[in-house]
């Protein structure tokens, strides 16, 4: 049963290319199951199996966390951060138990997402006390959601939209800080670093692909890579990169150029 | 030696329950080591792959390479002290009183590039350990200092050292085959201070899932859950399980006094 509902709620995701899909398609799955009474069962077959002194969670079977998004449990108590953090995906948030309030906040107008920019400020939207059963939904980059309070939230996100996402300042919510938006997209940059000590120049293919890649730091830290182990066509790399998308990665391969000439 | 012939190795010749075991793996660690191409080539081939080290659990540069039932192999980058990012359970420049930590399992590392980081070892009684609550006082013997230099292996034991870990002068790395012991009453990590000799912390590494389980269990139906928890609380054979359920339940109680239905 688990491995059906995740797998339903999978092939929704990957239907799902808008917001507007995302809401459409995805929303009535995801409301199915949180009031179906599945997860409990689960978390009740979890406790039990806990009892018995095995930690074999069934409710795993029910969860992912890979290329099509995720859906995770999020138990609180949750509370305030001195940041608060965007998101890369479209997200469902839905509460399972106990009582939280969800302020949410707005980007007005477009941006880059990839380009941090301070005086960016999302707006207010609204205040929410969700009660069991409820859901709200989140646009990748636009939507800002500050959860507070003790409850048991499902989360589900899409695929990531925008490979990094924001981090703000809860006072103020000038964002401060880029972040990758998945673990995966950190891990590459860190497998680059690492390649960057103990490769060599043979190993230049694979810097040439992810030198193309979307999420600008790990196009940068390819390049990188490619001249520490001085592959044939790093000089190249970064010639492309002073007409990068991306404006640090423009001002950083115009340093690099003027160094190296 | 390469990387699956190692993996293949050790499925044949480990008994998971015998530190004699792990340290005959000694030469073929070394081996595997000797290969100065093995991990750029696992990089260079595995990349751009869309589940790169997807099911990594751990954090901070660490990267799975492969493993079996009992054991994993892992490549650890270890940042020097300048470095702004900060890596779980590595001394801090000016960190007042250094935490010593014990692993769940066996260690035997090796120094894969560069010098190497520095370690205090600290020698400890397992069935203390298992006994003592945070705050009480833990026996430590007298620090023996080692570098795992390129090169160099060490060999951790499971449950009986304690070490606190200081950042290389440069970025380095560590090819690590670690161990999981087939008990597991002994399933638990423990943080000591060598200056106060006290007990500071326990987790609970290999069965954090437990923990989840019980986080999420607090929203449950009370009249389910209860008799679960108090089952677990009574005679999980891990501790930090036992106080965990003991903890879960006082708010489940909690709730049903202040929230009556």
């Amino acid at each position: 049963m688990a491995l059906v509902e995740r797998e339903t709620l999978r092939a929704a995701l990957a239907s799902a290319d808008t917001f507007e899909r995302f809401c459409r398609s995805v929303r009535p799955h995801f409301e199915s199951l949180l009031r179906s009474g599945l997860v409990e069962r689960l978390m009740l077959r979890d406790l039990d199996r806990l009892a018995g002194g095995s930690a074999r969670e069934s409710v795993r079977d029910l969860l992912f966390d890979d290329d099509a998004g995720y859906l995770d449990l999020f138990p609180g108590p949750h509370q305030a951060a001195r940041v608060l953090e965007g998101s890369g995906g479209h997200r469902l948030i839905g509460l399972m138990g106990g009582s939280v309030t969800a302020r949410t906040y707005r980007h007005p107008a477009d941006h880059d997402p990839n380009v941090l920019e301070s005086t960016c400020v999302p707006q207010e939207v609204n205040e929410v006390l969700l009660t069991r059963g409820d859901v709200i939904d989140a646009e990748a980059w636009r939507d800002v959601v500050d959860i507070r309070g003790d409850g048991l939230l499902l989360v589900l996100r899409s695929s990531v939209v925008h490979p990094t996402r924001w981090a703000y300042d809860r006072h103020t919510l000038r964002p401060v800080g880029l972040m990758p938006a998945t673990r995966a997209l950190g891990r590459l940059v860190e497998g680059l670093e690492l390649l960057s000590h103990i490769g060599e120049s043979a190993d230049g293919p694979i810097c040439d692909q992810l030198a193309k890649h979307p999420a600008h730091a790990v196009r940068w830290q390819a390049i990188r890579t490619a001249f520490a182990l001085e592959c044939p066509g790093a000089r190249a790399l970064i010639e492309n990169a002073v007409r990068d998308v991306h404006p640090e990665v423009r001002e950083a391969a115009t340093l690099a150029l003027e160094r190296w000439s | 030696m390469e990387l699956n012939d190692f993996i293949a190795y050790v499925q044949q010749h480990l008994d998971a329950s015998s530190e004699e075991s792990v340290l005959a793996l000694e030469p073929q660690l070394r081996a595997l080591g000797a290969n100065r191409r093995f991990l750029a080539q696992y990089l260079a081939s595995s990349l751009n792959s869309p589940t790169f080290q997807s099911g990594n659990p751990y954090a901070g540069h660490t990267f799975v390479l492969g493993g079996g039932k009992d054991f994993a192999v892992r490549a650890v980058c270890w940042l020097p002290a300048g470095d702004a990012q900060t890596q779980p359970h590595v001394y801090r420049a000016a960190e007042p009183d250094p935490i010593a930590h014990t692993h769940p399992f066996s260690l035997l590392t090796y120094g894969y590039a560069g010098p190497g980081y520095e370690t205090a070892v600290y020698g400890c009684d397992p069935e203390e350990l298992l006994e003592r609550a945070v705050g009480e006082p833990i026996a430590l013997s007298t620090a023996r200092r080692h570098t795992l230099s390129c090169g160099e292996v060490l060999f951790f034991p499971a449950f009986r050292v304690a070490h606190i870990q200081y950042p290389p002068a440069e970025y380095s790395i560590s090819l690590n085959l670690i161990v999981r012991p087939p008990n597991p009453r002994r399933y638990e990590q423990y943080f000591v201070s060598p200056a106060r000799q006290v007990l500071t912390g326990a987790t609970n590494g290999q069965l954090h899932l437990a923990v989840g389980i019980l986080d999420a269990a607090r929203y449950l139906a009370p009249e389910r859950s209860i008799p679960l928890l108090t089952q677990i609380a009574a005679v999980h054979p891990l501790r930090t399980v036992r106080e965990h359920a003991a903890k879960t339940l006082e708010v489940v109680h909690e709730r049903i006094t202040y929230e009556p239905a």
